[in-house]
Order: C-alpha cells, then sequence, then structure tokens
C-alpha cells in the first residue's frame, strides 16, 4: 500500500537567522495518527512546530501535506491549508481586544458563510465542549491560565480541522485538566480522524496519546529517536532516550 | 592557622600531602562569610598539594552561603586536578552539591559572547544593522502598498469596523490634548507676533501671521507630534504585545495577513483623521490669537475673522491639509513597523514603543523639510 502520508517532513532545517536550531529532521505522520515532538529545554520542538504551521519558511528542506510543499505552494493553497489547521498556542494566544466569542467566531466569520445567528450556536456549542458556558462575553485577561486555554482550543478547532497542532498544551494545567485535554485529543482523533501533532514534554502525556514521537536533541540539533514511545523506552540504546523517557536523572535520580 | 572576624569560621591544615579545611560556625547569608579564594590566596599552599578534604564536625548551621564556598572550592581543586573528597560533608550538603555540578549541561554548548569588536568590525556592523533596517522599512512600505492595493481587489480581509475604531481611537478620544496644545499655540504666535509687529505700527497684520502660520505648519506639525506620542505608540505597544503573546502568530495561522488586519486599517484610519484633526486644531489655534489680539491690541473679533480670511488662501489650507494626511500615514506606518519587529519580551515592547515616536518625530520633520521645498518650488 503506498499511502501519501498525511504530513511529511523532509530533511528539514530550521534557522533563526544564522543561527541554526535544527538540521536534518525527516518523519512522516499518517492520517488519523498522533505525533509528539519531545525533547529537552531548548531543543527547538516549538521552533519545528512553527516552521511545520509555515510561520517560519526552512532553510531547506520541506514540509509536504498530502504531498503538496507548503512553502512552494502558491497564495491559494497555502490558504488551503491553512484552514485545514488548527493551532493551540502555549499562552492560547487569543485576541485580547475580543471577548471569547468574537475569538472563536473569528474563524467561522472569515471561512464560513453561515449566519449571525448560526455562528453564535456553534461558538456557544465549542465553548461548552471547553468547558467555558457562560464565558462568552469575557475577555481574556479576565480568566485565568487554563481558561485561555481552553479557550484556545475552542479557537482552534473551530473549523473543525484537520491537523491539529498543540504547542505544550499541559504547561500550566493542573493534572486533571492534563488528562481531560490528552482525553479530548484521543476522542477526536477517534472521532473525526484528526491527525494530531503535539509538543510537549510531558512524560504522562506522551505514553497516553503518542502513536509516535520524534524526539530532537539540544546537543546535536538534530532528531535522536523516531517511533512509538513504548518501544522507545524498552528497545532504545541510546541513553538520551531512554534517561528523558523514564526519567532518569543521571547522578541525581533519587536515592532509595 | 588563622582567625577570620565572621561568624562562620574556617581553619586549614596541612596534613602530609592532603590540605584539609576545616569548616566551623554558621554559615548563613545575612552574615558576611569569607570567600575560598581569599581564603586560599592568604593560606600559602605548598605546591604539592594532592587532595583537599573538607571537615565540618563543629559546623552548626549552614545555607547557600556555604554552598557559595565549597563551589569555589571545587572550582579550585578541578583547576589544580586535585582530590576533592567531601565525605564528611553532611547528607544534604553533599547532595544539593552535587545537583549544583550536573546541573551544567557540559554536553550542550555553551556560545563565548564576543568581546568589544575592533573599530572596523563595528563600522561594519552599523553599516549592515542600517542596511537592514532600510530593507525592513522599505519591505514593510511594500506589504503595505500591496495590501492597499488588494482592498480594491476584494482579497483583502480587512475590517472596515476596525478602521473607524482606530480613527475613534486617534481622533474624537485626542480632542482635547490637540485642541489645548494648538489653542496655546495660537495664543504664543499672537503674542509675538503682535510684539513684533507693532514696532512698526503693522500690528494689523497679527491675524494674517497666526492665521497662515497655524494652517500651513503649526497645525499640521503639532498634531503630528501629538498623535505621533500618543497614537503612534499605542500602534506599537499594541501590536507589540500581540506579537508577544503570539497573537500575530494565531493570525497568521488562520492565513489571515497581520497587514491587512492589524496595520491597513490603521494606517487609512489615521490618514483620514490626522487632516480633520489638523482643521480643529487650526481652528482652535485662530482662536487662541483671536483672544490675544482682542485683550492686548483690542481688534473686535469680526475685523480679526476678516482679516484671517482675506489672508488665507484655500490653497493655504490645503497644503496643509494634504501634508498632514501624510504624517498620519508616517505615524501608523512607525507605530506599526515597530510594533511588528517587536522582539518577544516586555523590554522589547518598551523599546519598539519607544523606538515607533522617534521613528515618527524624525520622519515627519524630514517629509515636512520635503514639503517646504516641494511648496516653494511649486509656489503653492
Amino acid at each position: 500500500m503506498s499511502e501519501i502520508p498525511h504530513i511529511e517532513v523532509k530533511d528539514l532545517e530550521c534557522a533563526y537567522g544564522d543561527y541554526q536550531v535544527l538540521h536534518d529532521i525527516s518523519f512522516e505522520v499518517n492520517r488519523a495518527e498522533i505525533l509528539v515532538i519531545m525533547g529537552r529545554s531548548g531543543c527547538g520542538k516549538s521552533t519545528l512546530l512553527k516552521h511545520m504551521v509555515g510561520l517560519y519558511e526552512p532553510v531547506r528542506g520541506q514540509v509536504l501535506y498530502d504531498g503538496l510543499d507548503f512553502a512552494t505552494g502558491s497564495d491559494q493553497e497555502r490558504e488551503m491549508l491553512l484552514r485545514k489547521f488548527g493551532v493551540l498556542y502555549q499562552g492560547g494566544a487569543l485576541w485580547s481586544s475580543m471577548t471569547l466569542e468574537e475569538n472563536v467566531a473569528f474563524p467561522l466569520e472569515e471561512y464560513t458563510n453561515l449566519k449571525r445567528g448560526h455562528i453564535k450556536e456553534v461558538v456557544d456549542m465549542k465553548l461548552s465542549q471547553m468547558g467555558l458556558k457562560g464565558f462568552q462575553q469575557f475577555y481574556p485577561n479576565e480568566l485565568s491560565g487554563g481558561m485561555r486555554k481552553r479557550a484556545g482550543l475552542a479557537r482552534a478547532m473551530a473549523l473543525d480541522p484537520e491537523i491539529l497542532f498543540f504547542d505544550e498544551p499541559s504547561s500550566g494545567l493542573d493534572p486533571i485538566s492534563s488528562k481531560r485535554l490528552d482525553d479530548l485529543i484521543l476522542s477526536l482523533r477517534d472521532l473525526f480522524n484528526t491527525t494530531v501533532v503535539v509538543v510537549t514534554h510531558e512524560l504522562d502525556s506522551i505514553f497516553a496519546i503518542a502513536d509516535q514521537a520524534v524526539m530532537l536533541s539540544p546537543q546535536t540539533k538534530s532528531m535522536i529517536a523516531k517511533g512509538n514511545p513504548h518501544d522507545l523506552i524498552n528497545n532504545s540504546t541510546d541513553d538520551r532516550v531512554t534517561e528523558f523517557l523514564g526519567r532518569k536523572g543521571g547522578r541525581f535520580s533519587r536515592e532509595s | 592557622m588563622s582567625k577570620y572576624p565572621y561568624a562562620s569560621q574556617v581553619e586549614l591544615k596541612e596534613t602530609g600531602d592532603i590540605l584539609v579545611i576545616r569548616l566551623m560556625g554558621k554559615w548563613v547569608l545575612d552574615k558576611a562569610a569569607p570567600s575560598f579564594n581569599e581564603f586560599i590566596e592568604r593560606g600559602d599552599i605548598r605546591p604539592d598539594v594532592s587532595g583537599l578534604m573538607l571537615e565540618t564536625k563543629n559546623l552548626e548551621d549552614w545555607d547557600s552561603s556555604l554552598l557559595v564556598f565549597l563551589n569555589q572550592a571545587k572550582e579550585w581543586s578541578d583547576g589544580r586536578k586535585m582530590e576533592f573528597n567531601c565525605d564528611c560533608l553532611p547528607h544534604g550538603l553533599g547532595r544539593l552539591m552535587l545537583q549544583t555540578q550536573s546541573a551544567v549541561d557540559s554536553r550542550v554548548e555553551i556560545v563565548e559572547p564576543k568581546g568589544q569588536p575592533y573599530f572596523a568590525e563595528e563600522v561594519g556592523n552599523y553599516t549592515i544593522s542600517h542596511w537592514c533596517d532600510l530593507r525592513e522599512f522599505s519591505d514593510f512600505l511594500g506589504e503595505i502598498i500591496v495590501s492597499f492595493f488588494r482592498l480594491f481587489t476584494g482579497a483583502s480581509r480587512m475590517r472596515w469596523v476596525d478602521c473607524f475604531r482606530s480613527m475613534q481611537d486617534t481622533g474624537p478620544m485626542a480632542l482635547p490634548i490637540v485642541g489645548l496644545i494648538s489653542f496655546l499655540i495660537g495664543v504664543t504666535l499672537a503674542f509675538q507676533a503682535a510684539d513684533l509687529l507693532k514696532d512698526y505700527g503693522s500690528e494689523y497684520f497679527t491675524p494674517a501671521f497666526v492665521g497662515l502660520a497655524m494652517v500651513r505648519e503649526m497645525g499640521p506639525i503639532m498634531t503630528g507630534i501629538v498623535l505621533a506620542g500618543r497614537t503612534g505608540a499605542a500602534f506599537a505597544s499594541t501590536i507589540g504585545s500581540m506579537k508577544v503573546a503570539e497573537e500575530i502568530d494565531a493570525l497568521r495561522t488562520f492565513a489571515v495577513s497581520p497587514i491587512d488586519y492589524l496595520v491597513l486599517p490603521r494606517v487609512i484610519g489615521l490618514s483620514i483623521m490626522t487632516p480633520l484633526m489638523v482643521i480643529y486644531a487650526n481652528s482652535l489655534g485662530v482662536i487662541g490669537g483671536m483672544m490675544v489680539a482682542k485683550l492686548t491690541l483690542n481688534m473686535p473679533v469680526e475685523t480679526y475673522i476678516q482679516e484671517t480670511f482675506l489672508n488665507i488662501s484655500l490653497m493655504d489650507i490645503c497644503s496643509g491639509l494634504i501634508k498632514s494626511s501624510v504624517f498620519g500615514m508616517i505615524i501608523a506606518y512607525s507605530g506599526c513597523l515597530r510594533g511588528m519587529n517587536c522582539e518577544s519580551s516586555s523590554t522589547g515592547v518598551g523599546r519598539a514603543t519607544t523606538s515607533a515616536v522617534v521613528t515618527s518625530l524624525l520622519l515627519i520633520i524630514i517629509s515636512n523639510s520635503i514639503f517646504a521645498v516641494l511648496y516653494s518650488i511649486y509656489e503653492i
């Protein structure tokens, strides 16, 4: 079976100006698969994600969606691709001058021909799904960090995207909310066949949701492991991978 | 053996080729503790010592103060390739030391900060950075122009409601401050003119002087300056904060160009609003002049108004208004440019705001001079 992967990253090299952050990154994600990009702080996880969603142009290499290169695509092609993306940023990135309702309604107003009343219904539904019923008229600065993140997710999911990107979804969330978010990610995948790319270093989440994981290293500035996290922890011969996944802190692991 | 004037005490003893450091007393941060390096320099150590041992039998109390000392000791002994024996340290302290050492990840390369660059290097860096600035300037201008044309093809995502909102913020909200400043400028001009012209017996030219000065120069310039400080700064800080909070990225990933959505409404709004503000500023300047003429020269209001309109042509008014529209664009352009190029930190937003005001003032003054030359060539 020679199915084209939903997302394919080929020999990607990322840099900010002269400063190289990552090189030789290659992996594939199939439809309805959950990929976790993991690694220690500062290894370029978020940078990789931002290159995947087209916020930065790669120095070298390609990011292909169903075989279509994002960077070299025409404006129409890019817009068509972006329409299929939903991105949840670290802090939620809600537009602070708009209420929650306006934030979630924005993509619907931009991309659909729905009537105002219908948009409102969809927005209400999306917000209730995230446990934010009744907060429609609140501004982002009136909410807690966790609520902002959930509202950000409601906005990211407004157009029922085919691919969802999460940048550190569980940072700033309590363990229960974080677990709920993991469950939500799994059910989105199961119900809507959504492909999910998650940047995280939360081990619980990694083992709970990942079909596939890619591990980046700040030392080599490249990918050091690829595969299912359960297989990686059992079979990897690389100390850095088992140390990370097994939470073995080398010399300072807890003495029993 | 040496006694130190500290609550914490340390002694040095050499047994064979092992250096024993005895730590005693209270090692706490609110009491000055001896520095290891200072201590070791005074100690006159034999060059052939091969190990360092710590003794803590009489140590009473300790916190980070002791840790600093121990880390220096470790560094010193590592530097001399000596054995560092910390077996006698209290259990928690040894563990803490180990963690401090291992927190420094030897596998991560640390880029050494560059020292002071040479003169030529500095000139080069400066030139490159200004060249990049210039490119940024023109890139951004180009993007705005493209976005403006997209507006006519219907492909733009600009919302007129944002444009009106920016007009509301920059116009009516700024009326009190613009009004006050223009009124006072009118008053000042009238005083100066009346004083000077009285000597020549031609104080009846005061309305003409105040009117022309306001309409052609002072009205547009003062409004420009007030709006640069008020609105330009607000644009830069708003857009800058949005960038820090990834709100701009969020727009981009919804395929909405931040230029269409954030910049264009502001540029259009301000370029429409500034001339309107200038008309208002001009009127208040003339009223200021009129009051002075009435009070000091006893000139009737009707005469003042008549004299003003006799001496100001429509062309004079238009020349000021055209200029002010350009100033409006400059202010919005600088504010948005600095906001969009803001670094991702709170100090970055501060810097962007400052830089927006400075850039717009500079560009206003430069463009005003260009207008002066052009107007004089075309005799406007």
